[in-house]
């Protein structure tokens, strides 16, 4: 049980979106799925959703290709930055409408969580403010039950209530009835709580994927005087450095020596909106 | 595929219902008048005429919605364009009936001053004195029921072609097509003594049965219309991807 992306490549013009894209989501796993602007994120979620097509290569969703197949296609939601609903069509008939295409959406979670959210459910969609719109699709995502929920910027305009809120209901509704959840944010602080596996995508290509753990075990942080810090990092793979006033943190790529750790130096992890900031410059 | 076309036939259920209500009450307007006033109202085949009118802007208004919401919610190209042309069927039937209905029900009220008759009655008006009711009533549905479904496909592939065309191809369509047809080729019949006009009149008068007087041939233009507009609409759009 699995999404199995093979070999998938994807141009548009000149621009090269996606290239030789190979990668397995597995099941009840929540995936972080990082990159920069433009780094292909966006596209390899429509791909696998069959909302548009790759010039190349393949997605198998538990083991039956996507591409233009209903029967997989059911095993997906992908909540996309782009609002696809009818503008003119009330928040309570896109709900009652989702139940219809897909037969596990449960309602009864949806009318709560929008009550949580204090959305109303009369609305129409072009009524919302950007913030609201985000979350009708977000409570959509959390109530759908399918095996495989993607979400492209699902915070998108929230303010930091709703934020809070939305990571909180994301992680009872995985801890009641877990799938899988891709989560493409540019908000990597927030999310680096919530996800299990972190998966980069730099220029089309991805260049990690692996657990959190794994890659925040690939370095270190380090704390203390300006001049200390100074003295330590001398050598050191340095991917970033914090000052304030005197004190300053350095975060360091590598293993830690603990026994040539100078005194008055704190460690702590290291820091992965750092890491991604190093593995996807330049 | 039974949400697709559940939601794709109830699209038309409050587009339809204003529609019925308009032209009923405008009948009923002309009827209450000609009671009040020396006057006349004649509706020869204007139900149908006016659902045609109304089938092909639907048929303009059925894809770029329909297609973001069905890409939303994971229906494929396929499983939308299968429950789109069912959707044209039903649709189309649902009114073949209603207008039977209504026509025969206004007609009822007919006499010197108040005329509602239908399109059958008033294409091959020798005909319905040569067979009976049931041959006539036979007919006069298929015979609306092949027009509607040409007005709503046609609608469907213009409007499929214009999302599948880049701002380019829709502004050379949009101004190539009525330029060539109300300048262009007038100008051209002119300089050929009308032979292009009455060529085409008669090609029209053939295929739709007018003069053979037998609807036969139109039934046939109509297969054959709505196959090719539904063919070039899936051919259109087995490839369409969200644009924005």
């Amino acid at each position: 049980m699995s999404i199995e992306i093979k070999n998938l490549s994807k141009n548009y013009k000149s621009v090269q979106a996606l290239d030789d894209v190979s990668i397995r989501f597995e099941e009840n796993k929540i995936y972080g799925l990082l990159g920069r602007n433009g780094a292909g994120k966006t596209t390899l979620l429509n791909i696998i959703t069959n909302r548009i097509f790759a010039d190349r290569g393949e997605v198998f969703i538990d083991d039956i290709p996507s591409k233009e197949n209903d029967q997989a296609l059911q095993k997906v939601y992908l909540m996309s930055e782009k609002n696809f609903y009818p503008d003119k069509m009330k928040i309570k008939d896109i709900f009652r409408w989702t139940g219809e295409f897909y037969g596990k959406f449960d309602m009864e979670s949806a009318m709560n969580m929008a009550e949580k959210f204090e959305l109303s459910t009369n609305k129409v969609v072009k009524g919302l403010s950007t913030g609201y719109t985000s979350i009708f699709k977000v409570i959509i995502a959390l109530s759908v039950n399918t095996p495989y929920v993607l979400l492209d910027e699902p915070v998108l305009g929230l303010d930091a209530n709703h934020r809070d809120l939305f990571y909180k209901l994301l992680i009872e509704k995985y801890s009641e009835k877990p799938s899988t959840i891709i989560v493409s944010t540019h908000l990597i602080e927030e999310v680096s709580n919530v996800i299990e596996n972190v998966v980069v995508i730099k220029k089309g290509k991805i260049i990690k994927d692996e657990t959190r753990e794994e890659l925040l075990t690939a370095g270190y942080t380090i704390s203390g005087s300006a001049s200390l810090v100074d003295q330590y990092i001398l050598g050191k793979s340095v991917i970033g450095l914090d000052v304030l006033g005197g004190l300053k943190s350095a975060y360091i790529l590598g293993e830690l020596e603990k026994d040539k750790l100078p005194e008055g130096l704190e460690v702590s992890r290291m820091d992965l909106q750092k890491l991604f900031i190093q593995m996807t410059n330049a | 595929m039974k949400a697709a076309l559940k939601y794709q036939i109830l699209e038309f259920k409050k587009s339809t219902v204003i529609f019925y209500i308009i032209v009923l009450l405008v009948h009923v307007f002309f009827a209450s008048i000609i009671t009040v006033n020396d006057t006349t109202f004649r509706s020869d085949g204007g139900f149908e005429v006016a659902t045609i009118i109304y089938l092909f802007i639907s048929g303009l208004n059925s894809f770029k919605e329909t297609f973001g919401m069905f890409i939303q919610n994971g229906v494929s190209r396929k499983t939308m364009f299968l429950s789109r042309t069912v959707s044209f069927l039903v649709i189309s039937l649902i009114m073949v009936f209603m207008n039977f209905i209504f026509v025969r029900v206004l007609g009822l009220l007919n006499s010197s001053r108040f005329s509602v008759t239908d399109m059958y009655e008033n294409i091959f008006e020798k005909r319905v004195d040569t067979i009976n009711g049931l041959t006539r009533g036979f007919e006069s549905l298929m015979l609306s029921l092949g027009v509607y479904l040409i007005a709503i496909s046609l609608g469907y592939l213009i409007t499929v072609a214009y999302y599948r065309m880049n701002k380019a191809g829709k502004l050379a369509v949009s101004v190539g097509v009525p330029v060539s047809v109300f300048v262009l080729l007038p100008m051209i019949d002119l300089t050929l003594d009308g032979r292009i006009t009455s060529f085409m009149a008669k090609i029209l008068t053939t295929i739709i049965g007018i003069r053979s007087g037998y609807p036969y041939y139109m039934y046939i233009t109509s297969i054959i219309a709505f196959a090719l507009f539904i063919m070039l609409s899936w051919f259109l759009m087995r490839k369409a991807v969200d644009k924005n």
